[in-house]
């Protein structure tokens, strides 16, 4: 009997999981430590854990489960630490530099600062070379890739000892031939390297863009096959036969392990994607359509717009200047958590963070070595964690090892009491937070005032409320979930195929027969990859994607309609739809220009839906939470320390509510509810934590 | 007024700007809008303070506000919803005649409230050579279509024989495309302000920009005060009018600073030239700009309310303030020296902050006929030009970066977006290697550029400097200085021409092969304090030569090809 469905969500610090019985109905939450050289053990001791949660052992888990969603951070951290594999490129002669030109721009964000240093290529410029290979823009070829030259270079690459190999050639989208060939001699001569090619991996006109996705694309492969190999392995071993793996991909959807292997770059956002598809189903929930969601974790902090129900989707990006041309889902992410270090820079200022302590060793409280103060040490000192229930128990916090490491690197050097050191630093991490929120919402136009916020992540609830009021931000709706919401996420996800062809034509050539017969096997693929995911006929859709313009203009719009309209065969309502959306978006149309077509894209979407909000239980008539006891903690509304009383958020009741000060404790994280506010038990498993004091003064 | 609104309202002004930025980027049709971001925009209030700009091209920002007070001052109380204006008269405040401003106001019910403007280089507009840049104008006539304070829109609708007018003198259609592109740019400010304004009120708006003017002007302050006071000078130079091609032109600036003011002035500066080397009052107070930007080294809103503690003394009738009716086609690209200028006359006062030089600007634009499409085109070859930017304490140039004048914003073409849009086809370009002045912090890198034409009777108008030993961008401190600027194109019958810094090439045959070399930055420092390890690494790279790490650096390498320092010999070429 398969009945198990599990998400899990590999994060810097902390591997979250969810186990969702679809006979039962029944859910299951919990977190282990991740293990950051093989994430793969971390995932291993979590199903462990919460298989024991379940009264079963990890192998009967993995025997009755019959799809795990896994997101995976190893892509993002390869990227970010540089720890990718060592990579090559096989360019054009004459353009080996595209990739570290990024078209000759400072960045927008440092037009004027001279001190700027760009971050290094992924590729150094010694394994950048360039072959006596040539087609021309019309998509003629010119000159053949000589074999020779492609056997010389495998020889230099293998002598430095590259692991993958990405290959770009001018105009290789509008004719891939080149492309090819050299792939293929590569993969005979380097059968041991990961190779790539550009029109694969974006078939989109633009050199420099291709070339950063494919070369992204060769420098995570290896990271994301051999993590995936050994997970895979591991859980076959450990029981799981029957079901399949699906991993989330950066645009919010999942897939099969065999899709991300070929373009493994698509989950260079995996982890993070699922928290604004998580947030917006809670959000949704409670009737608002529109929320920020943000989330906390160990090492980072992410936060993301969720507009009319749906994730903001962006079609290109960057990740530490390296541009990126795939769907992603549109998250701002920075280095700001519960394992950030506090410290003291040369002009006496206090600091926290982007250095994290990570999982290893980790906040100097876990008692694993760590002697630096974090954010989290500053949470336990002033009393919002509760060192002998974090994790439920599982894990014991050291106060007085947290207490040391503050008082030697920060508040006696600065001449503070300990007490005053942590709020300090609990301050200025929320500050940290509340400028990464500013980043999505003010820097765009948006007042945060306007939104709810949907809080994810451990480390988030202790924070939240203190960071709400700094941007005069009223609602707070907590998750139970909120500390593995990711995780939830991944169960919340559609399946998704996103697939994009290069297709240049006039729009007055065609005929939308030819479209649809450009775009017949990206949709069989994707359909039977549907399928073989076990989405059942009802449940996909099929969604077509036409990045236009009026003939002349360099930059497309695309256009998104349901199949049917394609298969209708009428171009007039696409028309319209193009002319609309350009207004919409540049404020004019051209309705006697003509019209060019310049990618196609297909989209098939099956429905998963194997995750239900949980339902609350209803508290009866004039029932109220009861405190199970009391601490000591610093209220940081009031800036003074007071005795609290502490709830079982695990056994609160829809419609009952509780006052700050207060603490609400979970099995998987703490809500500090400051003075003047006010936390709700909600009927979809949220809590809803509301700014009473702003309330009434504004 | 509470500082989240004050806040919310800045930077949604902020947020406005860039997405009228992206209307232009995104679908304008010119190569030099879209590829190449030559455009600026801005709002400004119902009397024409500039409230906030996003500079695509900083040396637009600045210049763009005079435009605006001229339409303003023209047409008064004429003005209504749906009404849209045209301008680039350098005498009543343009600042090239290329660069069109569109300038539309921003009505709530019958109430002026703001207004948007964006001004972009436009790929041909009119005069005597197709892209307007003509090297032999005496006269503005010469070189365009002079537009002063034109209604071209009203009640939402073109003005058809206006319009027709207008388009009728310019080369290509693509101009008008682009003018209705930064109409909906316009639109959307338009729009988006509407919006914004309704939602806070009018007052609340206002006080909120007087708040954010305030602000500007406390942190303009702190920064000047950050300069010791004192009178700073310094003399730098702009190479050939023209019409003489050994001509030196000096440009004389004195900065005082006194407390939070700071007084630039350029008495002394070489009279106005006969040709196009004249740069309008709006470019040189916009250069100055740039390089106060520059050298603050903080984020600074880029407002009106900066002018409150910078002033101007440019004298009229010199070559950066010439008088009507002087040719002014070159004007932006004297940012460059004049920066320059800036810079080294505060290098006393700020040696932490100020740069090597940057390679001066050697470009050209290049018109013809597409074969493929049997349709004129017009290109500024930005990808060959953009040479490096100096080295600094604590950092190299910036690698291909380009001229000062964009900061680093303008963007080279992309290869292949290139030669679909242009009947060129690229044989190279890469890096420049030992084209970066050495130095601790060594210059940034130029580029080497080659592509054959294949069309017949193109045209190409050459503008520029740096083209001589002790024009190129200067070392700092001991370090090198960059290299040498040069475009040399190679017919198919074997000739070769150098072109002048300035120069008008015609009747270029099918084939030519066009070359061009963009220098590298300036160094800063003594290139042997720079870590052997990394002169070692980019001999392995390629971009500096062997020779060079072991003439300019004091590194030997025992193994090039691997970045194999010889420990020894190094030791003792270093001292």
């Amino acid at each position: 009997m398969t009945t198990f469905t599990l998400g899990i969500d590999v994060g810097g610090t902390f591997t979250d999981l969810v186990a969702f019985n679809t006979a039962t109905g029944e859910q299951v939450i919990d977190k282990a430590s991740s293990t950051p050289a093989d994430p793969s053990i971390g995932v291993l001791n979590g199903l462990e854990s919460i298989a024991a949660k379940l009264s079963m052992t990890r192998s009967e888990l993995l025997e009755q489960t019959k799809l795990i969603v896994h997101g995976t951070t190893v892509t993002t951290n390869a990227v970010l630490t540089g720890r990718g594999a060592k990579t090559a490129l096989l360019t054009t002669e004459g353009f080996r530099d595209i990739l570290q030109m990024r078209r000759g721009v400072r960045s927008k964000e440092h037009l004027f600062n001279n001190k700027y240093v760009a971050p290094a290529p992924l590729v150094e410029r010694d394994l950048r070379i360039g072959l006596k290979e040539r087609t021309d823009s019309a998509g003629t070829l010119l000159q053949p890739v000589l074999e020779q030259e492609i056997v010389q270079a495998a020889r230099h690459f293998k002598d430095q000892g590259v692991e993958a190999v990405a290959i770009c050639f001018m105009h290789a989208c509008a004719n891939p031939t080149n492309e090819i060939a050299a792939a293929e001699l590569m993969r005979n001569l380097m059968p041991e390297a990961f190779v790539t090619y550009s029109s694969e991996v974006s078939p989109m006109v633009r050199l420099y863009n291709r070339v950063s996705t494919t070369v992204m694309n060769a420098y995570v492969g290896p990271v994301l096959k051999s993590y995936i190999d050994r997970l895979l392995g591991a859980l076959r071993e450990q029981g799981f036969h029957k079901g399949e793996l699906l991993i989330m991909q950066s645009n919010g959807g999942i897939t099969s392990p065999h899709n991300v292997a070929e373009i493994p770059a698509t989950t260079v956002l995996s982890g993070p994607a699922g928290g604004p598809v998580a947030g917006s189903a809670f959000a949704r929930a409670y009737g608002r359509e529109e929320a920020i969601v943000i989330d906390m974790g160990g090492t980072s902090f992410e936060a993301s717009i969720i507009r009319g129900g749906e994730v903001t989707i962006r079609k290109e990006g960057e990740i530490n200047r390296n541009h990126i041309s795939l769907p992603m889902a549109d998250i701002h992410s920075i280095g700001s958590g519960g394992g950030s270090i506090a410290w003291i820079d040369d002009g006496g200022i206090l600091r926290v963070g982007p250095q994290s302590a990570g999982a290893r060793p980790g906040p100097a409280c876990y008692g694993r070595g760590g002697e630096l103060p974090t954010c989290s040490d500053a949470d336990l000192v002033l009393g919002y964690l509760n060192g002998d229930y974090f994790l439920g128990g599982e894990m014991k916090l050291d106060v007085e090892l947290a207490e040391r490491a503050i008082r030697e690197h920060i508040a006696e050097p600065l001449g503070l009491s300990v007490e005053e050191a942590a709020y300090g630093i609990y301050t200025i991490s929320n500050l940290n937070m509340v400028n990464g929120i500013k980043e999505i919402t003010v820097q765009n136009g948006y007042d945060p005032r306007e939104f709810p916020m949907v809080v994810a992540g451990g480390a988030a609830p202790v924070h939240a409320a203190m960071m709400a009021r700094e941007l005069d931000m009223t609602e707070m709706i907590i998750p139970k979930y909120s500390s593995v919401l990711c995780a939830v996420g991944m169960l919340a996800s559609d399946l998704r195929h996103d697939y994009v062809k290069s297709f240049q034509h006039g729009w007055n050539e065609i005929e939308l027969p030819l479209i649809e017969a450009m775009l017949r096997k990206s949709r069989q693929e994707g359909w039977q990859a549907l399928g073989l995911e076990g989405v059942t006929v009802a449940k996909r859709e099929v969604i077509i994607g036409i990045d236009m313009r009026y003939s002349g203009q360099h930059y497309e719009v695309t256009i998104e309609f349901d199949e049917s309209i394609l298969l209708a065969g009428d171009k007039a309502p696409i028309e319209e739809l193009f002319h609309k959306e350009h207004e919409r978006l540049y404020g004019f149309d051209l309705r006697h220009h003509e019209l060019e077509v310049v990618n196609l894209r297909i989209s098939c979407r099956g429905k998963q839906a194997v995750f239900e909000l949980p339902r609350s239980e209803q508290a009866a008539e004039g029932e109220q939470a009861q405190p199970r006891g009391s601490r000591r903690m610093y209220d940081p509304a009031q800036r003074q320390s007071v005795e609290a009383p502490i709830y079982d958020g695990e056994t609160m009741k829809a419609g009952t509510h509780v006052e700050g000060p207060c603490i609400v404790e979970l099995i998987t994280t703490t809500i500090i509810v400051p003075a003047g506010f006010e936390l709700e038990y909600g009927s979809y498993g949220s809590f809803i934590m509301k700014d009473v004091a702003k309330g009434e003064r504004s | 007024m509470d500082q989240i609104t004050i806040s919310v309202i800045a930077n949604r002004l902020k947020a406005i700007g860039r997405q009228m930025g992206v209307v232009i980027e995104r679908s304008a049709h010119s190569p030099l809008l879209v590829e190449g971001r030559d455009f600026s925009l801005g709002i400004y209030s119902a009397e024409g303070a500039l409230i906030e700009q996003t500079e695509y091209i900083p040396i637009l920002g600045y210049a763009t506000g005079p435009g605006v007070q001229a339409v303003i001052d023209y047409f008064g109380e004429d003005v209504h919803p749906g009404d849209a204006f045209l301008h680039n008269d350098p005498f009543t405040g343009g600042n090239q005649l290329s660069d069109w401003k569109v300038i539309k106001p921003v009505f709530i019910g019958d109430q002026l409230v703001a207004w948007t403007a964006i001004t972009a280089h436009q790929a041909d507009v009119g005069g005597s050579v197709p892209g307007s840049y003509n090297p032999y104008a005496t006269d503005l006539w010469q070189e365009g279509l002079r537009i002063t304070p034109l209604r071209i829109y009203e009640n939402n609708r073109k003005r058809r024989d206006v319009w027709d007018f207008v388009f009728g003198n310019v080369r290509l259609p693509i101009v008008a495309d682009d003018i209705q592109a930064m109409i909906g740019g316009c639109t959307v400010g338009e729009r988006e302000l509407m919006d914004l304004i309704s939602r806070y009120t009018i007052p609340v708006f206002n006080e909120a920009v007087e708040e954010i003017f305030n602000s500007t002007e406390r942190m303009a302050k702190r920064i000047i005060s950050e300069i010791p006071n004192g009178e700073y000078t310094a003399r730098w130079w702009a190479n050939d009018n023209g019409f003489d091609h050994e001509a030196r032109m000096n440009i004389d600036v004195k900065v005082t600073v006194e407390d939070e003011q700071m007084t630039v002035d350029f008495t002394g500066t070489h009279p106005q030239t006969p040709g196009y080397v004249n740069a309008p009052m709006p470019v040189t107070v916009s250069s100055v700009m740039i390089a106060f930007f520059m050298l603050s080294e903080q984020e600074i809103a880029h407002n009106e309310a900066i002018k409150r503690c910078i002033h101007f003394v440019i004298p009229e009738g010199s070559m950066l303030n010439p008088r009507f009716p002087a040719a002014s086609g070159f004007g932006n690209h004297l940012s460059d020296q004049i920066v320059s200028a800036v810079m080294l006359a505060l290098s006393e006062a700020l040696p932490g902050r100020v740069t090597a030089g940057w390679n001066p600007l050697l470009c050209s634009i290049m018109n013809g006929t597409d074969p493929r499409k049997q349709a004129p085109y017009v290109d500024i070859m930005i990808n060959a030009c953009k040479g490096g930017s100096g080295g600094t304490e604590g950092a190299d140039g910036y690698d291909h970066i380009g001229l000062i004048a964009s900061g680093g914003a303008i963007s080279a073409q992309d290869p292949e977006m290139f030669e679909l849009i242009n009947p060129c086809f690229l044989h190279k370009f890469e890096y420049a290697p030992d084209s970066a002045g050495a130095g601790q912090w060594r210059g940034g890198l130029g580029v080497e550029t080659i592509f054959e034409i294949q069309s017949e009777g193109s045209q190409a108008s050459v503008f520029g400097d740096g083209a001589k030993a002790g024009m190129t961008a200067p070392g700092v401190l001991g370090g090198g200085d960059g290299s040498i600027n040069s475009i040399v194109l190679e017919y198919p019958d074997g000739q070769q021409t150098e072109a002048h810094m300035k120069d008008l090439i015609s009747n270029i045959p099918y084939g030519t092969v066009y070359k061009q070399m963009a220098g590298g930055g300036g160094g800063y420092g003594d290139p042997k304090k720079r870590p052997a390890e990394l002169v070692a690494r980019e001999v392995r790279y390629g971009v500096i030569s062997a020779e060079s790490a072991e003439r300019d650096y004091g590194v030997k390498l025992a193994d090039p090809a691997n970045g194999i320092i010889d420990e020894a010999a190094t030791a003792a070429l270093r001292g």
